[in-house]
């Protein structure tokens, strides 16, 4: 869903994999085999598939945290992972928010935000941590510590650690699997509202066909470590192609079966509000 | 259709942290040099007819002592510890919080200067002989003899201060983890003794064994006590060629085979261990203690009480008399200096082997592949050669580089402090090194990643992120391997500098001077510093403990 | 992580105190000594050598053996200008591995007798001490005693108290016997000693002394310092058990008892030559040896001078004058015997 209409996806995607394989010793996750995606810049894909770990091993290798065993990664152009070169993760200008958070727990919530500003003269970096933690809802809670925190905050924190630097890519582990169901829409919505105001470039694994829904621009299906089904999340809904996509879909069928779900919550920003972050 | 994947060479090559790999590597192979040195030099050393003397009429001597200490002082240790352990974490009796932690400290105490001590305290002018001569009516002259200076009483002596190490993974293990499952089977019913033989004794096998093997590794490496009680072994053979008939050959060669000795020893410690990786994780609750009453509840004190008694106490007791004798002829400004130079040398050994050790641990979590992992295998050899062995191993190799730097001669690195501190890290690595892997377990992964995901490089994380989470494991960490060095005695007679003295080397020539009491001054302290630091090892693991609770 | 203040002070200090600790400091005129021994009366005249004379002395302390390996390994840069050890044998292996000096002085020709020196003037002898037997009053006639070759006689099994062979005081007093009686004879003596022994070796020479006393064994050798060190003793546990015991004199009737030397020797390649030898001469001198006869109980080189009270009750004895050189020469001769004897 486009935003602003001025603000075209440029020719080069934000992040290419080609061709990544990757495969585990111990075998208890599945290969990854042969998987090929494009991220544009403003779009938020999201990756479904069975648990197992490949989906979060894709992530790390965008990362930077784990090494294909075959294939390329390409972030802004630049190869970061492939016959042509590697970049480690602390200069690939990503941002990742974890399964568990991995906030500092030494360090208070200003701090943990404040961590990855180092390249950002020092007096720049108050004023950014302060809007960024206006931006995720948690003004004035800046001299906490995390563990004074509820696991709803302690997300947000994470996210406006990991956006702080103006990270050209935005990874999401499963944001959502460490809180309880009740606060999980309230944050849902939270976070895309988040995501459309600083327009960041987003990859994100989620397990629940809601999410999905509400977040994504495209889904992409990852089965038996390779992408089987791929497209926005109302084409994957109309037709599935596939058993499993079915299934995964299946909670939000709506009575009329063929009904199109068209009726997505917009996520679209209150009006008069400018996008954050690079365009 | 499946198409292999194989791996991308290029790219695996490229990604590797090299920085911190060879970092890594290359700490492991200087490390093992002086270990590996022993085994080359023995092969490659001419069978002179020193050694062909030695190992017929001297070989099965040091053979079977060291096999007779090995028997009697690993049974006695397991017993003491193991029951110890048992006794304190699965009973209730009056003292139990007390002898709990009370029961660590004989771990203060050399094997070596308890040795001194047990043998005058039954000498014909020892405290007992006196006392019995002062109570015992008409016997005022009598003078008995008691020969306490046999193999059997230091084997016992051993014991009676190594058993700790069977005592601490012991209680660990039954005071979290096997919690439940020793719960579980008092509540199906079985008796008291049934749970410790039936499952008890087996789910503390990997800790026993442990335990063990590292009071193996340190009888077998002892000098001063077996040196004093007149029983040669492998260690007191070494010395003696080395030194006495000037054979470095022999000396060799007798390193070589005792290191034979300790490997069979480890390899039958893995094998016992089945595999289970001896994790030092806590979690897990202990289970709800018997309560014992009466007799029971009075025979358990004793029997935790006394091995304290006897391993740190007495010695205690016994050295601060004698100090309290010869102090003011010994305390002087010289012996002011040699407590600073023990102290100043034990800090340095202890703040190297943890920095060696966290670049170590590190790589192998930046570099997660078998060649960090066998990097870290390799640096921790050293913990399991005798002292005497890897002093062997510097000299040669500083005789070595000396010839090859200095042109014949032979001071740039024989004999200078830094040979001693890289002989101590070499020995003690694996103290300073399990902790902190420990450690770093704890902590986890994501925090690092996500350190390194805004932008921080590995040593910037390390120095924001793991260090601050791990202040009291550092700081564990080093005064572990504070305690080893100022303790440590054969090692640092062959390796140590022009004038310097440690207080451990200095009790053990005033003793074998048959100055005993003379040496009692510094030999206490070396037990007082020792067992400060056990106490501040004691609240800094809990201090950690507490702090990974408001997490 | 921030290197807080205090750790950077803790490791500013433990960085100075390793370096003071390595360093030597050398302001002004040094003798640096390397001794086997560890007395607190060494110190006094140490001290007052430098009263006298402004010298510092700096010391090393360990067992004679380490002290020559150490030597040996440091060859031409070592520090140390002198050697002291404890037995005559030990500076004899010095000499032969060519770590000593010759050194030609009036003064120590004059304090030291010819047969307490190296004839090179490569070592001198500081003191003596006599190995002797000593014995039970209550269970033993002294007329039962005479030489050392009697010990390894039938009489005497299970009544015997030695210490351990790796000693060199028992290693010099096999080799006089090799000189004297010959391998085998010698061989077969430190088989019969080792027969009638009492106990394994174990202990020191006062350790087999008080074993006497409490009736352990009959007869012990032992240096006679010990004995007198025991006779004197501020204990009075010590002086009882002293009284219980005599000492013998062996082999008077023959070549007299085998006496050692505590000596010393300049270094080939002492950095300080003529400090070292000022401090010799210091040691031999009547002032210092007066000190090592009464703080010590040893018998002094120094003809002129007095023995000690205990020394002089237990009277003159004959002294086995054998060339001291033999005992280093012979030194590893009798460890190997020792061993086949199964002499622990």
């Amino acid at each position: 869903m486009i935003v602003d209409p001025a603000a075209l996806p440029g020719p080069e995607p934000v992040l290419r994999l080609e061709g990544i394989g990757k495969r585990y010793a111990g075998a208890e996750c599945d290969a990854l085999r042969d998987v090929s995606l494009e991220l544009g810049t403003d779009e938020l894909l999201a990756v479904v598939g069975q648990s197992g770990c490949g989906k979060t091993t894709l992530l790390r290798i965008v990362a930077g945290l784990e090494v294909p065993d075959a294939g390329s990664v390409r972030i802004g152009g630049r190869v970061v992972a492939g016959d042509e070169g590697w970049t480690p993760p602390e200069r690939r200008g990503v941002g990742m928010v974890f399964q568990d958070f991995g906030l500092f727990p030494h360090l208070r919530v200003e701090q943990n935000v404040a961590y990855g500003l180092g390249r950002l003269p020092r007096a720049q970096r108050r004023p950014r941590v302060e809007e960024l933690l206006e931006l995720v809802d948690l003004a004035g809670l800046g001299r906490r510590y995390p563990h004074q925190l509820s696991g709803g905050q302690q997300q947000r924190v994470a996210l406006a650690r990991a956006l702080a630097p103006e990270p050209r890519l935005l990874l999401l582990d499963e944001p959502f699997s460490n809180l309880d169901r009740p606060l999980k829409a309230a944050l849902r919505e939270s976070l895309v509202r988040v995501l459309r105001r600083t327009a960041v470039p987003t990859l994100l694994v989620v397990h629940d066909a809601e999410d999905v829904l509400v977040l994504a621009d495209r889904v992409a299906v990852l089965q038996g470590g390779r992408i089987v089904r791929e497209g926005t999340p109302g084409e994957l809904c109309r037709n599935p192609g596939d058993a499993y996509v079915e299934r995964f879909f299946q909670r939000l069928r709506l009575p009329d079966a063929n009904r199109l779900p068209d009726e997505l919550p917009s996520g679209s920003l209150p009006a008069g509000e400018e996008p954050l972050g690079p365009a | 259709m499946e198409i292999a994947l194989r791996r991308n060479w290029r790219l695996t090559v490229r990604s590797v942290p090299w920085g911190w790999t060879l970092a890594a590597v290359g700490l492991a192979a200087l490390l093992a040099i002086p270990v590996v040195t022993v085994p080359v030099g023995a092969v490659l050393a001419p069978t002179g007819d020193a050694w062909t003397h030695v190992s017929r009429t001297l070989l099965p001597r040091y053979a079977g002592n060291t096999l007779f200490l090995l028997a009697v002082s690993g049974g006695l240790a397991l017993v003491l510890g193991a029951g110890s352990a048992w006794l304190v974490a699965m009973c209730d009796f009056p003292g139990r919080r007390f002898v709990r932690w009370a029961l660590v400290l004989p771990l203060a105490v050399p094997a070596y200067m308890a040795a001194y001590v047990y043998a005058a305290m039954f000498g014909v002018t020892g405290p007992v002989q006196r006392v019995l001569r002062a109570v015992v009516p008409g016997g005022g002259d009598a003078f008995y003899y008691w020969n306490v200076m046999r193999i059997e009483v230091v084997a016992v002596i051993f014991a009676l201060v190594l058993f700790p190490y069977v005592y601490l993974p012991a209680r660990a293990l039954l005071e979290s983890r096997a919690g439940p499952a020793l719960e579980a089977a008092r509540v199906l019913g079985r008796g008291h003794l049934e749970v410790f033989r039936t499952v008890g004794l087996p789910l503390a096998r990997p800790a026993l064994a442990a335990g063990l093997a590292l009071v193996l590794m340190e009888v077998v490496n002892d000098y001063g006590a077996v040196r004093y009680f007149g029983v040669p072994t492998f260690t007191t053979g070494i010395f003696r060629a080395w030194f006495t008939l000037g054979d470095l050959d022999t000396a060799v060669r007798l390193a070589a085979v005792l290191m034979i000795v300790v490997l069979v020893l480890l390899l039958a410690e893995r094998w016992q261990r089945g595999g289970a990786r001896y994790a030092t994780k806590g979690g897990g609750s202990r289970a709800t203690p018997y309560p014992l009453r009466g007799v029971g509840a009075a025979g358990a004190f004793v029997f935790c009480a006394v091995p304290v008694a006897l391993g740190f106490a007495v010695p205690v007791l016994h050295l601060a008399a004698w100090t309290l004798r010869t102090g003011p002829e010994v305390v002087d400004a010289n012996f002011l200096r040699l407590a600073a130079n023990s102290l100043a040398l034990a800090a340095l050994a202890g703040a190297a082997a943890v920095l060696v050790g966290l670049v170590l641990a590190y790589a192998c979590r930046l570099d997660p592949t078998r060649l960090t992992r066998a990097a870290s295998r390799v640096a921790l050899l050293g913990y399991s050669v005798p002292g005497a062995v890897i002093a062997v191993g510097v000299l040669l190799v500083t005789l070595a580089l000396d010839d090859v730097l200095g042109g014949g001669v032979r001071l740039v690195l024989t004999g200078t402090a830094a040979a001693l501190v890289v002989a101590y890290v070499v020995r003690f690595l694996a103290v300073a090194y399990l902790p902190l892997d420990a450690g770093l377990d704890r902590v986890g992964r994501s925090l690092g990643e996500a350190s390194r995901m805004l932008g921080v490089r590995p040593l910037g994380t390390l120095l924001r992120v793991e260090l601050p989470l791990l202040r009291g494991t550092l700081v564990a960490a080093g005064t572990l391997v504070v305690i080893d060095v100022l303790k440590e005695l054969p090692l640092t007679l062959i390796l140590r500098p022009f004038n310097f003295d440690t207080l451990a080397t200095r009790a053990f020539q005033l003793a074998s001077d048959e100055q005993v009491a003379q040496s009692a001054p510094a030999a206490l302290l070396v037990i007082l510093s020792a067992t400060a630091v056990v106490a501040l090892l004691h609240r800094s693991l809990r201090r950690d403990a507490e702090s990974e609770h408001a997490r | 992580m921030k290197i807080g203040r205090r750790t950077r002070v803790l490791g500013a200090s433990l960085v100075a105190l390793a370096l003071g600790a390595c360093a030597g400091g050398d302001a002004g005129e040094v003798v640096n000594v390397y001794s086997h021994r560890h007395y607190e009366s060494d110190q006094l005249l140490f001290d007052r050598f430098t009263e006298r004379t402004g010298i510092r002395v700096n010391v090393v302390t360990a067992s004679a053996d380490e002290l020559i390996t150490r030597l040996e390994n440091e060859g031409e840069a070592t520090p140390a200008d002198v050697l002291i050890t404890v037995d005559a044998g030990r500076l004899h292996r010095a000499k032969s591995r060519g770590l000593l000096r010759p050194v030609e002085s009036p003064v120590l020709e004059a304090n030291v007798p010819d047969h307490l020196r190296d004839r090179d003037g490569e070592w001198w002898g500081l003191t003596q001490r006599a190995r002797v037997l000593v014995y039970h009053k209550d269970r033993v006639d002294p007329s039962s005693l005479s030489t050392y070759e009697a010990l390894a006689e039938p009489a005497w099994r299970g009544r015997v108290l030695v210490r351990s062979s790796d000693n060199v005081y028992n290693q010099s007093l096999l080799a006089s016997l090799v000189s004297h009686l010959g391998e085998e004879a010698a061989a077969r003596w430190a088989e019969g000693v080792a027969a009638n022994m009492a106990r394994p070796p174990s202990g020191g020479d006062t350790d087999q002394v008080l074993a006497v006393a409490a009736g352990a064994g009959d007869v012990a050798i032992s240096n006679t310092y010990y004995v007198a060190r025991l006779v004197e003793s501020s204990d009075p546990e010590e002086r009882r058990v002293a009284e219980q015991v005599a000492v013998f004199f062996p082999n008077q009737d023959g070549r007299g008892t085998h006496v050692n030397v505590s000596g010393a020797g300049v270094t080939r390649h002492a950095k300080n030559p003529a400090n070292a030898i000022a401090l010799l001469e210091f040691l031999t001198s009547p002032e210092a040896q007066e000190i090592f006869a009464e703080a010590n109980q040893e018998y002094p080189v120094h003809p002129d001078v007095a023995w000690s009270a205990t020394l002089q009750s237990w009277g003159d004895f004959v002294a086995d004058t054998l060339d001291l050189t033999v005992l280093g020469e012979l030194n590893d001769e009798a460890v190997r015997i020792f061993d086949r004897a199964g002499w622990r």
